[in-house]
């Protein structure tokens, strides 16, 4: 059984649908089953920097994709940190109320900026996690976008909430250092081409246990995302829960057996 | 899947920000045969930075004189005053009969300048030109060291002045495989850097198989990924044949084939 924890609901014409439909769902998980993928996470965002409204838009969205086939498709809240923090809580306990895991942060708002306290305080306090982009661009970086040591400064901040950190490669080395020391971050394996060597180095200086499978379809294929995990050289052990034992464990999900 | 890859796409060798586990001849061989590769095409990945290919390179030959499923690559700089006489040796003294360039790293256009008489030479003599791409995603680089892609327009254009010319563009973006291959039957792509959802679907669908290649560029990449490219993408036995090796044993075939 595999759990993809980084996925987004399928593009039309090279273009995010601005309002999926539920059934964008089945559409996703049939693509899904034919590498074997079980079930996906979904991180609603369709734009950037989205208002209140479009911010109840997207993850309304997220929540009929997820009701749709509630045993295998999870989701997580899109939030806009510069917008007001009370709309913000308040939306967080709506979305996990509806069936949602978690939070999904983007560029919208930098990892440092202390309008991400709120937002961290109340994922802790519900015990849920939020999944946070984060990438060392040497070209193409958007104003505002996270680095991994962005990231650590959050976590510095918010030791107890539990976060998952997205795209090993676009971090590389240096992104694992920058989270090794803090163990509420764990990081996902989304995006980016397969560079090698990166899923063992993070498994080497973080264990098994804070490396998680995600893919970023459909932005990227979900066959070269597998290839780095079946490609690397991982036991048994490490490679089920890299797959889906971590990331059930994160969507709070019954953990799945070892694969064999 | 039961096929038996030709790897357009490997190099041996080091990299600065990499570490490569697959350190000798045969354990890059073994590792390519655990994949399903029954015969690779490997460049030397020093000769991107040394000063002179000729160096590496004749450590590559020697290095895989032993490996008969290795077809070693040529690096030429046309920018460097002996380039006809490394030419000379490599196909005479060493049996080569792939020639790669870098012009990014090496930094000159494909369609202007000293490429034009290699390209000249190149397609008087029958003998294939690999340009490799890029060997690293550019948002990821050294910040001291930003290399862009080679100019898709400018493989295109030099395909147009040169009909006869074998090109082999290798870690290419999609985008960019569509742009090179579109009314050039001269020019083929290797599938490591295309990546979307559906990859070969995307690429079938701008390009025909009969221009594409199955090519990994590990070390670099986990070979794993683009073999489950092409596992996953449920081709037709005949398409499938074509990119796995066919394409590639016609462009040896019809290449020049001078003494070892």
């Amino acid at each position: 059984m595999i759990i993809d924890i980084h996925t987004h609901p399928r593009w039309e014409d090279d273009k995010f649908l601005q309002h999926p439909s539920p059934e964008q769902a089945d559409t996703m998980l049939a693509a899904a089953a034919r590498h074997g993928i079980h079930s996906v996470c979904l991180l609603g965002r369709f734009y950037p920097y989205p208002d209140e409204d479009g911010i109840r838009a997207i993850n309304d969205a997220t929540i009929g994709m997820v009701r749709r086939c509630p045993e295998r498709v999870f989701g997580l809240a899109f939030l806009n940190p510069a917008l007001d923090s009370d709309f913000l809580v308040g939306e967080i306990d709506r979305c996990l109320g509806a069936g949602l895991s978690g939070v999904k942060l983007e560029y919208e708002v930098n990892a440092r900026d202390a309008r991400l306290d709120p937002i961290m305080e109340a994922v802790s306090a519900r015990d849920a996690f939020v999944l946070h982009h984060s990438w060392y661009k040497t070209i193409q970086k958007v104003s505002c976008e996270s680095d991994p040591s962005d990231v650590a400064d959050l976590a510095t901040r918010h030791p107890r909430t539990r976060i998952l950190m997205a795209h090993l490669t676009a971090g590389g080395m240096r992104g694992v250092l920058d989270i090794q020391k803090h163990e509420n971050v764990s990081i996902d394996t989304s995006g980016g081409q397969p560079f090698s060597g990166l899923v063992e180095y993070a498994v080497n200086k973080l264990g098994s246990e804070r490396v998680l499978f995600g893919s970023d379809y459909p932005i990227r294929d979900f066959a070269s995302q597998l290839g780095r995990i079946e490609g690397a050289k991982l036991t048994d052990q490490e490679r089920s829960r890299i797959l889906s034992k971590n990331a059930a464990r994160m969507l709070k999900i019954p953990i799945p057996s070892l694969r064999s | 899947m039961s096929c038996k890859f030709t790897d357009t796409n490997v190099s041996f060798g080091t990299w600065p920000w990499m570490d490569f586990s697959l350190t000798t001849p045969a354990s890059l061989v073994a590792q390519l045969a655990s994949e399903g590769i029954q015969q690779a095409w490997i460049s030397a990945s020093e000769s991107i930075l040394f000063p002179d290919p000729d160096i590496p390179d004749e450590r590559l030959f020697s290095a895989f004189a032993a490996h008969p499923s290795v077809i070693p690559v040529k690096t030429l700089n046309p920018i460097l005053g002996n380039w006809r006489e490394s030419l000379e040796l490599a196909m005479s003294a060493w049996g080569a009969r792939l020639v790669k360039v870098y012009p990014n790293y090496h930094h000159y256009s494909l369609i202007d300048g000293p490429m034009a008489e290699l390209a000249a030479t190149l397609a008087a003599r029958r003998i294939p030109l690999l340009i490799q791409m890029r060997v690293e995603d550019e948002r990821n680089q050294y910040p001291l060291m930003k290399v862009p892609g080679v100019p898709a327009h400018e493989v295109a254009t030099l395909a147009a002045i040169h009909p006869t010319l074998t090109i082999v563009v290798l870690s290419a973006y999609l985008s960019e495989i569509a742009a090179m291959t579109a009314g050039h039957r001269n020019v083929y792509a290797d599938i490591s850097f295309a990546d979307s959802r559906d990859t070969m679907r995307h690429l079938l669908e701008s390009t025909p198989a009969d221009q594409l290649l199955f090519g990994s560029h590990a070390p670099f990449f986990y070979t794993r990924s683009a073999v489950i490219k092409l596992a996953a993408a449920d081709l037709d036995g005949g398409v499938l044949e074509k990119i796995v090796s066919a394409n590639a044993g016609r462009i040896l075939a019809n290449s020049t084939k001078l003494p070892g």
